[in-house]
């Protein structure tokens, strides 16, 4: 069976019909702006359009599946959606690694504008953040969704539609910057039109997240479905404010955003950093509170702490961007607030930590045997020490040492790789053989090579920055007798090459474990049928006796 | 609006809308009444322990 199989006949006709849409879209685009960026993504869409025109229309008069379809969760786009997380973990780790070590070896760069660091920098944070990141979450929101709620999801073009459309935002945006577009905006260089392509894709996540919530089965809303349905509406409106922009013309992919001077920086910051915490942080904590219960088999320590530490998060999360811009031109009184607020979410941090480092007691025996449950473990370790690193970071004089260096490059990393990667790892080790009706991956000894190469290069990596941030931050303020600057910034320069070369294989370790999970996965999904027999079922209403 | 009034206002709205919002947020989480639900919210994501037949 294929994907297309799945969808009823009057559903396949929607799906043929969204793909022509697809298509026209892109041949309109690329027609419209005739060249430049903006016909390069057009052609991209009406590519995409027509590989779905074909895929759909050879199906649409196939036998539909039958009614019995709707006794088992719709976990075909959750299958895709862990595809392309790991497709993007491989790609934008790999960009990673070579940029990494181009700061090494910098006379290594091809004399070619597009492999320069400038533009393949953001190709690195965009596909990780949002090709790895935003998959993951998008796979396994609709996962936990469809088993919290007891529920199949509300529908089944709506799912396909949401990933189908984030992936091709994804494409259009690393595809952008490698021509040398952006709207110079930090993680949020795609050019306008990828911007309210994004909205029209995030609109349809949030209704049929809703939807399904509505049909559900439980009477209460599982605290993991809180997290993400608050990562789906925030990002809408971060990502809304902070993108509003008027093109320089319809036909083009240039653009300038509405915001001006300080106000700018301020915006780009409470976007930047709520990133952090309603892309990379909110909608994780949704996959800690379901994955890590299930897989140690015993219930979150405390619910209502983690109800708690909910609001907490929310509520200071969102003042704290401003610690960004510490001895700038904006307002002193702003600079504080994002201080105050970034130390003040200390608290719900570590609640949310300890919550999940308190579930395994009793169960450690379990983190010693299991290398998926492991995973969760370390993450949840990783976030509490990241954010405590945060907050740290956060103060006024801490952060005259620390900004501007590669401190916060392995602070970001610490987060990145030992906590949002590491939740992913646990959640997909535990999702993918529910998906394929097995019991195990089809490797199980590769999760332990994966586990240890991700923890040890998560270590190199972050220790390494930490080196290399405290010296250049050191060597930076240095003064002679005189008073005059003890180092040149070249000199400063060159006191990271040990560094820089230690981080890179760091780097490579970790992304070696990630092609050791994508193997696994490949070969655990092969080795069952799509669609194979599931392993747990939605709740159907029966009617009284 | 003056700056004077600004600050006095975000001086005293501020803390008594976030302690405000603290404190709701506590007792709704921390009531006794709720502790058994939670207990079963809690446990209903476990395959086996759900306390409802699957079917």
């Amino acid at each position: 069976m294929t994907p297309a199989g799945t969808l009823s006949r009057n559903e396949r006709q929607i799906a043929f019909g969204l793909s022509v849409a697809l298509s026209v879209l892109g041949f309109g685009m690329a027609a419209f702006a005739g060249k430049g960026v903006m016909a390069v993504h057009g052609a991209m869409a009406l590519i995409l359009g027509l590989f779905l025109v074909f895929r759909v229309g050879g199906r649409l008069y196939e036998g539909a599946p039958g009614i019995e379809r709707h006794d088992r969760y719709f976990d075909g786009p959750t299958r895709f959606g862990v595809m392309m997380t790991l497709v993007w973990a491989i790609f934008a780790m790999g960009i990673g690694v070579w940029v990494s070590a181009l700061l090494y070896w910098p006379e290594g760069t091809p004399a070619l504008p597009w492999t320069s660091f400038g533009r393949l920098r953001p190709v690195h944070t965009t596909g990780i953040i949002f090709g790895f990141g935003g998959n993951a979450l998008i796979a396994t929101s609709f996962y936990v969704l469809q088993r919290t709620a007891r529920t199949r999801l509300a529908d089944a073009i709506s799912p396909w539609f949401v990933l189908i459309g984030f992936n091709l935002f994804c494409l259009w945006a690393v595809s952008g910057y490698l021509m040398g577009s952006t709207q110079s905006k930090e993680y949020a260089e795609a050019e306008w039109y990828a911007d309210l392509w994004l909205v029209v894709v995030w609109v349809v996540y949030f209704t049929v997240y809703i939807r399904t919530l509505a049909r559900r089965h439980e009477p209460h809303i599982y605290v993991a479905n809180w997290y993400y349905m608050a990562f789906i509406l925030v990002v809408a409106m971060l990502h809304i404010v902070n993108n509003l922009a008027i093109p320089v013309r319809w036909n083009g992919a240039d653009s300038f955003t509405i915001w001006a001077g300080v106000q700018d920086a301020m915006i780009q910051w409470w976007y930047g950093h709520n990133a952090v915490a309603f892309f990379l942080t909110s909608g994780f904590l949704g996959m800690l509170y379901y994955y890590l219960p299930v897989r140690s088999g015993r219930p979150i320590w405390s619910y209502r702490l983690s109800i708690l530490s909910f609001w907490g998060i929310v509520f200071f999360y969102i003042w704290v961007g401003s610690h960004h811009l510490h001895y700038t031109a904006l307002p002193y009184w702003v600079q504080t607030l994002g201080m105050t607020f970034s130390v003040m979410l200390l608290v719900p941090s570590w609640a949310s930590a300890g919550n999940a480092i308190a579930t395994l007691n009793g169960a450690w025996h379990k983190v010693r045997d299991d290398a998926t449950l492991r995973f969760m473990f370390v993450a949840a370790v990783f976030y509490g020490l990241s954010t405590f690193e945060g907050s740290f970071l956060a103060i006024r004089p801490v952060n005259s040492l620390s900004h501007y260096t590669d401190w916060t490059v392995g602070h970001v990393h610490s987060g990145t790789l030992g906590w949002v990667a590491m939740i992913i790892f646990g959640a997909i080790y535990t999702m993918v053989p529910q998906l394929s009706g097995r019991e195990t991956m089809a490797w199980p000894r590769a999760i332990e090579w994966h586990f240890w190469l991700a923890v040890g290069g998560t270590l190199v990596y972050v220790v390494s920055m930490w080196n290399a941030g405290i010296t250049q931050g050191l060597m930076w303020r240095a003064y002679d007798l005189n008073g005059a600057l003890s180092y040149s910034f070249v000199e400063s320069v060159q006191a990271m090459a040990p560094y820089y070369l230690i981080r890179t294989i760091g780097g490579g370790m970790f992304l070696t474990g990630a092609i050791v999970c994508a193997l696994n996965c490949y070969a655990t999904f092969r080795s069952a049928p799509y669609m194979a027999e599931p392993r747990d079922v939605p709740l159907r209403p029966t009617p009284a006796e | 609006m003056s700056h004077d009034t600004l600050v006095y206002l975000a001086k005293t709205l501020g803390p008594i809308w976030m302690m405000g919002f603290f404190i709701i947020v506590a007792i709704r989480a921390y009531n006794p009444k709720r502790r058994a639900e939670q207990e079963r919210i809690a446990r209903s994501i476990l395959p086996d322990q759900s306390g409802e037949d699957p079917q």
